[in-house]
């Protein structure tokens, strides 16, 4: 059997590496719809303050471009190395979004940065927002091929197990394109990519503001960053709610243990604020709840009920006694192509195929699998509760702090008094961490929810993994981390600089920090 | 271009070249022999009982 040890380095692995990688992306995403509405502001208005924005903003867009560039590679790596037998099976639908994303998005976007920062002097005022557009468009166009690969393994529809191939094969492209939650996924992760992009320059904006320094560009940037993250915000919080609704209808496990729904409640259920999670003997020991709300955003109605984790584990333990039979006939249909009652047997239980094989964690031949194996399997269905309810907590809770934050700095740019409010600069300062600790632990819940499958209902985890040696997966693992330690180290090292530099560093002789920037240049 | 922005670009080529050989260097020492096969037989082996072999000409 597949040793646990190899399993869980190799989630390690690959966790360790998309978390670093999504420290860069979500600034990327939304930074450069805010470079778009500087620029078309400087184009239809032809203040030059608007460029200077634009240059400015995109040097430390152009900085985290850089330092992000390739770190989603080595997750690529590992499909192959890692997740050999992951890729096998499922590789012709999950390989073909992730292909069209490289071919499509990424050269796009590359393409347009390059004119980006070197076609200033080269190109017409329109041409080059043009650019600064088709920038954002591949920017968002990238993120929409990976989600729709990501949501494929949250529901993968469109696509059915060929048991001559022992793979995943693609029925049906259009409903792998149009699966409900990837495209939920997709317009809420990129909307936190607008949060996270609006926080950077706003935050950024507020320290020159309470410093008193370039006061002009500063509040300019203040005031598109509020309005922008208002929105984007708002939007997080209403896609987000979709993204929740999508989860309870294909992934009801990971639900209820975002909610600790230990019982099935009646419909509606109540929405868990805060909950004393007992795990040993699966109940909450206290909670405060609001009524109707879980069963509002999870069915959207007011009778359907939201299975809680003993009934989804009543039903787990069925399809795995129906996975059982489907092994058992595969393994006889691929002894015996032509054998008529086991195709028969296949096809009528060929979707509990996947929690069949959640047995080949505890025994080697599924049919011989015992009681308390089968228990064992059933216990594995559902991840772990506490993280996943607490980290869906602070991630709402990080969403609506950023909403009030947002909210007040937009209305005090509307009453143009955010300058006589130094607390609420204060405050944009230090919310500075708060979207990217949002933007990470929403995918730990998405991720860790997924557990024990790497394709939701069809292939476990433990199957997934290549057969490596346990040590070149530890030197791999330092590898990684050591290269992306040193890649965020020079990334906030650079951002720091630059960002303490301000729009001097523009070198334009327009602002007050002009002198202590190119002084500071010079000693670089 | 002004002085401080040909710094940062010198400064990010070379990050772009580090990377570059540190992502090499990683491949190479990690990832070039670890040569996984898998194919239908391999997935049968891995997914049902080991030991358990195809009918001969299959479609791998």
């Amino acid at each position: 059997m597949i040793s646990e040890q190899l399993v869980d380095l190799s989630r390690l692995q690959f966790a360790a590496t998309a978390m670093y990688h999504f420290l860069f992306v979500p600034l990327t995403i939304g930074m450069v719809w805010l470079l778009v509405i500087m620029e078309s502001v400087y184009v239809m208005t032809g203040n030059v303050v608007w460029k200077d924005m634009t240059r400015f903003w995109g040097k430390l867009f152009g900085i985290n471009f850089a330092l992000g560039v390739t770190t989603g590679i080595t997750l690529e790596f590992q499909f192959g190395t890692n997740w050999a037998y992951y890729s096998h099976y499922v590789g012709d639908i999950f390989g073909a979004p992730l292909a069209i994303e490289g071919l499509m998005a990424f050269f796009l976007e590359s393409t347009m940065i390059g004119l980006f920062f070197f076609g200033w002097d080269r190109l017409s005022k329109p041409q080059h927002l043009l650019v600064t557009v088709l920038m954002a468009v591949g920017t968002n166009l990238s993120a929409l091929w990976i989600l729709i690969a990501n949501g494929w393994m949250q529901n993968p529809v469109g696509a059915e197990f060929s048991y001559q191939t022992m793979r995943m094969e693609m029925t049906d492209f259009w409903a792998v394109l149009f699966n409900p939650d990837a495209q939920a996924k997709f317009v809420h992760t990129v909307s936190a990519g607008y949060v996270t992009g609006a926080m950077f320059v706003m935050s950024i904006s507020s320290w020159y503001l309470l410093k008193k320094r370039d006061l002009a560009f500063a509040k300019r940037s203040f005031r598109v960053a509020a309005a922008f993250g208002l929105a984007s915000v708002l939007s997080v919080i209403v896609l987000g709610d979709e993204s929740g609704y999508t989860v309870g209808e294909a992934q009801q496990t990971k639900l209820a243990a975002m909610e600790a729904m230990w019982e099935t409640k009646p419909a509606p259920a109540g929405l868990t604020l805060v909950a004393s999670i007992n795990e040993a003997e699966q109940k909450n020991d206290w909670e405060i709840e609001v009524p109707w709300v879980m069963g509002l955003i999870g069915t959207r109605s007011i009778s359907k009920e939201i299975p809680g984790i003993h009934d989804i584990k009543a039903k787990n333990r069925e399809r795995i006694v129906n996975g059982m039979v489907a092994v058992t006939a595969l393994e006889a249909l691929r002894t015996h192509r032509d054998d008529v009652v086991a195709k028969q047997v296949f096809e009528q239980n060929k979707t509990d195929l996947g929690f069949g094989l959640l047995l080949k964690k505890y025994v080697v031949d599924v049919s011989q699998a015992t009681p308390e194996m089968i228990n064992k399997a059933v216990n594995d269905t559902v991840p772990r509760v506490t993280p996943m309810f607490w980290g869906f907590r602070i991630m709402v809770g990080l969403g609506f702090a950023m909403l009030a934050l947002f909210g007040m700095a937009f209305y005090s740019t509307l009453k143009s008094n955010f300058m006589e409010k130094p607390w609420l600069l204060r405050a944009a300062l230090w919310m500075l961490p708060a979207p990217w600790i949002a933007c990470e632990l929403g995918w730990f819940v998405a991720e860790y929810g997924r557990q024990p499958w790497s394709i939701y209902g069809v292939l476990p985890t433990h199957l997934s993994v290549s057969t490596l040696s346990v040590n070149s997966l530890y030197g791999s693992l330092a590898g990684f981390i050591g290269f992306y330690t040193v890649l965020l180290l020079v990334e906030m090292f650079l951002m720091v600089k630059f960002a303490r530099m301000g729009p001097g560093s523009l070198g334009t002789g327009r602002y007050q920090s002009e002198g202590k920037s190119a002084l500071a240049a010079a000693h670089v | 271009m002004n002085r401080a922005d040909q710094r940062l670009v010198k400064r990010l080529a070379w990050v772009l070249v580090i990377k570059l050989v540190l992502l090499y260097g990683l491949w190479w020492g990690f990832v070039r022999d670890q040569r996984v096969t898998v194919d239908a037989a391999g997935m049968a082996a891995q997914a049902l009982v080991p030991g358990f072999e195809t009918v001969k000409g299959e479609n791998k």
